[in-house]
């Protein structure tokens, strides 16, 4: 009981602040969202009205809602793919490899704005290098707008957040993949598995937590990708790479909607917890 | 068992945390300036800086010295200001510390998206600072008027004849409904501006006519040089001046107060028409659909671009960066017809004040912004942001490219720059329906329909 009360004691400050800055904030949001108001009137009650008319009748909420959920897929499919293919040959002992590591890490430590500047120069029609250097090469057919085409954009913003990105899910990688024991990964040599039996049926089911951890902070992170889009293209062109999180910005600062913009808030949590809380259930399952 | 619960907790939390996104931290400066406005210029976004209290010098001449004594109340107000106005505030601050030391200005700088939103969320929970800037307008100043959270000017703009201390335009656009909700500081309106040397070497003269503008284009298209520079939002500046030429400045009006009908307006289509027009023959720089607002004048400084449409800090940055100030010129867009030159979009910048203002800090705070904006102050801090609101204030040196803006403005007459009285909601419409008609998705004579049906949605809910 003393320790427990002794851990709680620890604990408590945290809690607290835990408390304050998210729980509280957190449920006032979702109780915004039942409400009308521009932040200064008052506030006007209106039920369910707010996600009904987001659901029927916003044409943008539904653009913003398609392109997170096109976020969330190139994610889990390229990026949480590619780093673990990056992590695996990283694992590798070769010359050179700490180099090779920084080298792929070094993107994350940057701030999406950061990348948002980068990558828009190097997009840029006018002088940015991947029409330069389209044109050094003989492929002027390719140069373009690609930022102002609204059919690619949001894919060229992902080719950017995938720079960026590749790190941390790698680092987490690299991470499960070095705390395997190598007895198991030599035992199963010994018994004739292959490279690719290797990976399917020992490697990956020993990285089931690395998975959830890099799936669920992925995913989050498609859900809420805000910075790197308003840099880049501010949701254009004509709403091609809007995003949940920078329509719920501009409900909230903009139009001084913020009932609307709590309630496209709650509709990103619920979202999450679909996709999150089965999944985590099912992947920790059999512990 | 319990190690799922644990899971199960920790991704709810997780998830959880998406939901603070709209109460966090709003004072993030990590944003680049935001297009809400056009009537914004290029600023580049800083952190909230608090600044140290001035100090105060003890060698105030006599003079200051009596001065200070005719306010012997000890009065601090807290200021919100933007970053691009830190040198100037800071000067002027310290300086007028020496004058009244009684007097304390606690100045907060904030970059341009920063200001707007962290005064919002200010608003909302009741934490004004005493004095913010703010732009003048329907999405900006009124929001504040509107919910009672700002001082009415009116008694005391009649008292001290603020009718004859400002410029009328700019005190037109500080009233809202009879009363005087902010103090004016900064006036300005969008001209082209252009390139002299460019326009010579084709032998092109400054148009006089919308006619006279087409053919400069045309003439610069043919030598291969781009004719307007533009990015994102900031092509809402060619549509707005080219509502203006078609619809006239009644149906105009009309169509930013929401009062006429946009499905059903000739002239909208034909704007959108002839924006598209230039668009497809190729006169606005390669990629300005999303090309960074802030950059426009890039194009125009590094001559990829003849003209731009911009505001009087043109003329600063020309001299800022160092550029032949020979080599830049404007002219009004020629918005007008039978060779009139037609209204130009103006708007205003401001300082609100807040309503829970003590007497003496009013009394302070006027005696402040006299001080800011008398003719020793403007003199001695060239920084201050100009042209200013004031009557027949002279421009700073660095800005004298621009002289001779604000009597065009007069003498052309103005009208409100529209995204500053156009509600956001519907100016978002605007812009992504402009892009869409740019990109070929929405037909020209379809823009009207889609803006109509965002002005009857914001009609609807505001009832």
């Amino acid at each position: 009981m003393k320790e427990k009360l002794k851990a709680f004691s620890f604990l408590a400050p945290a809690l607290l602040i835990y408390i304050i800055i998210i729980v509280f904030p957190g449920i006032y949001s979702v109780v915004l969202s039942f409400f009308e108001w521009n932040g200064v009137s008052e506030k006007r009650f209106v039920g369910l009205a707010n996600y009904v008319k987001l659901f029927t009748n916003d044409v943008i909420f539904r653009i913003a809602l398609k392109n997170n959920i096109i976020w969330i897929v190139l994610t889990v499919c390229i990026t949480v793919v590619l780093a673990l293919i990056l992590a695996l040959v990283l694992n590798e002992k070769f010359t050179g490899r700490i180099v090779y590591r920084s080298i792929f890490y070094f993107p994350y430590m940057l701030s999406w704005i950061v990348i948002g500047i980068i990558w828009k120069w190097m997009y840029n029609p006018n002088f940015g290098m991947i029409n330069t250097f389209l044109g050094a090469v003989g492929l002027d057919s390719l140069k373009g707008s690609y930022l102002s085409n609204p059919k690619i954009a949001l894919y060229c913003i992902f080719a950017a957040a995938l720079w960026q990105g590749l790190g941390q899910p790698m680092l987490y990688f690299l991470a499960g993949l070095q705390t395997m024991s190598s007895d198991v990964l030599e035992a199963a040599r010994i018994d004739g598995a292959g490279k690719i039996n290797l990976f399917i049926r020992i490697i990956v089911p020993m990285l089931k937590e690395t998975f959830v951890i890099v799936l669920a902070t992925q995913i989050i992170a498609s859900m809420k990708v805000y910075d790197i889009i308003y840099v880049m293209t501010d949701s254009g062109p004509a709403n091609a790479t809007q995003t949940l999180a920078t329509y719920m910005y501009n409900q909230t600062f903009s139009y001084n909607n913020l009932g609307m913009g709590s309630t496209v808030a709650t509709i990103m949590v619920i979202i999450m917890m679909f996709i999150i809380v089965p999944y985590v259930i099912f992947s920790t399952k059999e512990d | 068992m319990k190690k799922r619960i644990l899971a199960c907790i920790l991704a709810l939390t997780m998830t959880a945390s998406l939901l603070t996104g709209c109460g966090s931290d709003a004072g993030n400066a990590d944003s680049s300036a935001k297009p809400e406005a056009a009537a914004d210029t290029a600023q580049e976004p800083e952190e909230a800086e608090p600044v140290a209290e001035p100090e105060q010098e003890a060698d105030s001449g006599n003079e200051d010295q009596a001065d200070g004594e005719k306010f012997d109340k000890e009065v601090t107000l807290t200021f919100w200001s933007p970053t691009w106005h830190k040198d100037a505030d800071e000067q002027v601050i310290a300086d007028f510390a020496k004058l009244y030391p009684n007097i304390k200005i606690e100045a907060t700088f904030y970059s341009t998206d920063d200001i707007k939103t962290n005064t919002k969320v200010a608003a909302s929970s009741g934490t004004l600072p005493d004095m913010w800037y703010n732009w003048g307008g329907f999405n900006f100043a009124n929001y504040y008027a509107s919910a009672d959270l700002c001082y009415d000017l009116t008694a005391y703009a009649q008292e001290n004849g603020w009718e004859d201390k400002y410029l009328k335009s700019a005190l037109d656009l500080c009233t809202l409904d009879g009363k005087v909700i902010a103090l004016p500081q900064v006036y300005t309106g969008l001209v082209m501006w252009y390139r002299t040397d460019i326009l010579e070497q084709y032998g092109l003269e400054v148009p006089k006519t919308f006619e006279e503008l087409e053919n400069i284009c045309e003439v610069l298209k043919e030598n291969g040089q781009a004719s307007f520079s533009t990015g994102g939002w900031h092509i809402f500046r060619y549509l707005e001046a080219l509502l203006e030429y078609y619809a006239g400045p009644e149906e105009h009006d009309a169509l930013n107060t929401l009062e006429a009908d946009w499905a059903s307006s000739e002239a909208v289509a034909q704007a959108f028409a002839k924006l598209k027009e230039w668009g497809d023959k190729g006169y606005f720089i390669d990629g300005y659909v999303t090309e960074d607002a802030n950059n426009a004048k890039m194009y125009v400084f590094g001559g990829t671009s003849a003209m731009v449409m911009d505001n009087s800090g043109m003329a600063s940055d020309v001299v800022a960066n160092g550029y032949d100030t020979s080599q830049y010129s404007f002219f009004a867009f020629p918005t007008g017809k039978d060779g009139n030159t037609g209204r130009i979009s103006s708007y205003v910048k401001t300082t609100q004040f807040n309503k829970n203002l003590t007497d003496d800090q009013f009394e302070a705070a006027m005696i402040f912004w006299d001080y800011y904006y008398s003719e020793e102050s403007l003199k001695s801090h060239p920084s201050i942001e100009q042209p200013t609101a004031i009557a027949g204030a002279e421009l700073s040196e660095a800005m004298q490219l621009a002289d001779g803006m604000l009597e065009m403005i007069d003498a052309a007459g103005s009208y409100t720059t529209t995204d500053q009285d156009v509600p956001n909601e519907i100016m978002d419409v605007v812009f992504a329906t402009e892009e869409a008609v740019l990109l070929g998705t929405i037909e020209p004579s379809a823009a009207g329909a889609e803006i109509q049906k965002a002005i009857d949605a914001y009609k609807a809910a505001s009832k």
